[in-house]
């Protein structure tokens, strides 16, 4: 195994020792099977209640838990002095952050996957029809928590767990909310104040584009074209807090 | 002093929930409306995860229709059924579920709760207008509960244009404009059905339409003559012949339908030829179980 590798693998099984991680996944287990209950007192809406429930909550759980798990990436490393160990291993620093981003996003595949299974054989269960744009609302939301953990790492990269959190937190608001800006700023008369809205609107990454839930609610098809421009928009905004994380963190002193 | 503060507080703590702990307060009313949290609220803080919140208060207002029992406990899941379609507004079953749950009858056609329910099934067919069921909805709350017949008949008209809608769509179209007194678009909607019928059995029934509705106007110009009659003499005349004889009408005029007019019990004119007016019919039945249907005045004038 390349050193490389052995650094993703490492930081999937140190995620997995993390009982956070523990807990959330049986957590998130108990609520997919929890959402049965909620069927129960419902009318008419059952296959669109499941579908909801399901993907509204793996959602919400796991940008939660991307944000506590990116936000300490680093500076955890740096605070326990473990990062001294690394770097003074025949191992660049970009490599060290790229391996634990790439562990991070393994953890949550790995999590990710088994609440499709779960909520997967809850429709089977229930004799739901299952529409391939309930598992692309799923790919969607990985892309759009690749996003969250890049920024966390660039976050973690120059300042404490708290402060990264706090941040994260708020690039995921805004980033759903950006949407409204734009349209906000086009309701605007021209001048400095909408062009200053209309300009943070594409400073800030919209993770609209890769929210596919919408659609797999009312069970409508995605087409190619929208699919991929959302995860490749998300791909280049991980991207460009990836390149900005490594440029500060190659630059860091630890003492 | 500090070794026995555990326990204390242990002691304390425990006594102050065991005696505090109560079943969940009833919920905050602002005035007469239940208080929801607001829409643009949820969105901005679920923006995310918008379905999943929508159907939760979804699921509040069906648990609402289950514990209501008062005429206000019914209005509140209009409330309940406005903010969830303030989060999601293309949610069309929130619409029609909310429109028919939400009036009350409270005895002799009088409804509670019409106002909400009709201003739901229009906020319905302008988010969710492909839903037909949130207009028919709303065409009947206009006939039953609002008596306005002429804007059910125009909802309706065009539900039957629909493909794949009920046949007697139409034909309770023509009624409905019969029984708002615009006759003209009535018969001239009869009279198109009648002429662009692929069947005669389709053309037979528009073409006795056509008489019906000619039969109705009047009917109706019959009514007006017995109301003024009734006020004029404080009593109602006690047949069509005593409108003549008044002068309140010129003659008696013939049934279109060929039957013979008369002068029913609840003092409205009525046909021989057709068992009820052109209006909507209530089925109602008497103590034991006999169809209502109009009866004349006197025996004698069948």
């Amino acid at each position: 195994m390349s050193a490389f590798g052995a650094m993703v693998w490492n930081g999937f099984r140190e995620a997995r020792r993390n009982r956070v991680t523990v807990v959330v996944g049986a957590f998130a287990a108990v609520v997919l099977l929890s959402s049965t209950l909620v069927t129960e007192v419902t009318v008419a809406t059952f296959d669109r209640v499941l579908t909801d429930f399901g993907l509204g909550m793996m959602s919400l759980i796991l940008v939660f838990l991307t944000i506590f798990l990116s936000s300490g990436l680093l500076s955890r490393e740096i605070e326990r002095r473990t990062i001294f160990l690394v770097v003074s291993k025949p191992v660049s620093r970009s490599q060290f952050l790229l391996a634990r981003l790439a562990g991070n996003m393994l953890t949550l595949a790995v999590l990710m996957g088994a609440m499709l299974l779960i909520f997967l054989s809850q429709l089977v269960m229930f004799q739901v029809a299952v529409n391939p744009t309930q598992v692309l609302a799923v790919v969607g939301l990985w892309f759009e928590l690749l996003v969250l953990t890049s920024a966390g790492i660039l976050f973690s990269s120059f300042a404490g767990p708290a402060v990264s959190a706090i941040a994260t937190t708020g690039i995921y608001f805004a980033g759903h909310l950006a949407n409204d800006l734009f349209d906000i700023a086009q309701r605007l008369d021209d001048g400095p104040v909408k062009a200053v809205a209309t300009a943070l609107y594409y400073l800030l990454p919209n993770l609209e584009k890769m929210n596919f839930r919408p659609q797999a609610t009312y069970a409508l098809p995605v087409d190619a074209s929208t699919f991929f421009s959302g995860v490749g928009y998300g791909l280049g905004w991980a991207a460009l807090f990836t390149a900005a994380a490594i440029f500060i963190f190659e630059r860091r002193d630890f003492r | 002093m500090m070794r026995k503060l555990p326990p204390v507080l242990l002691a304390a703590g425990l006594v102050l929930v065991v005696t505090l702990s109560s079943a969940p307060r009833a919920p905050l009313y602002f005035g007469d409306r239940p208080v929801l949290p607001r829409a643009g609220f949820l969105k901005a803080l679920f923006k995310a995860q918008i379905g999943l919140v929508a159907d939760y208060f979804w699921l509040l207002t069906i648990n609402r229709v289950g514990s209501a029992r008062k005429i206000s406990e019914y209005r509140d899941i209009y409330y309940y059924a406005d903010l969830t379609t303030d989060l999601d507004p293309r949610f069309a079953k929130v619409y029609t579920f909310a429109g028919i749950t939400i009036p009350i009858h409270f005895g002799r056609e009088e409804y509670a709760n019409v106002e909400e329910s009709s201003r739901i099934l229009r906020k319905g067919m302008v988010n969710a207008p492909e839903d037909k069921r949130i207009h028919f909805q709303l065409a009947y709350n206009l006939m039953f509960f609002e008596r306005r017949y002429r804007e059910a008949a125009t909802i309706i008209e065009e539900l039957a244009k629909e493909p794949g809608a009920p046949e007697w769509y139409s034909g309770l179209a023509t009624r409905l404009y019969a029984q708002s007194g615009d006759f003209d678009t009535s018969l001239g909607l009869a009279q198109a059905l009648r002429d662009s019928a692929e069947d005669d059995e389709t053309r037979a029934y528009y073409e006795r339409r056509v008489n019906e509705i000619l039969q109705e106007r009047l009917l109706q110009e019959l009514d007006a003559a017995i109301q003024r009659y009734q006020q004029r003499e404080g009593r109602p005349p006690t047949s069509l012949e005593a409108l003549v004889a008044s002068r309140d009408v010129r003659e008696l005029p013939a049934d279109p339908l060929g039957g013979k007019l008369f002068i029913g019990e609840d003092g409205r004119s009525y046909s021989t030829a057709a068992r009820f007016r052109l209006e909507i019919i209530y089925d109602e039945k008497t103590e034991d179980g006999e169809r209502l249907v109009p009866k004349p005045l006197d025996s004698k004038s069948q």
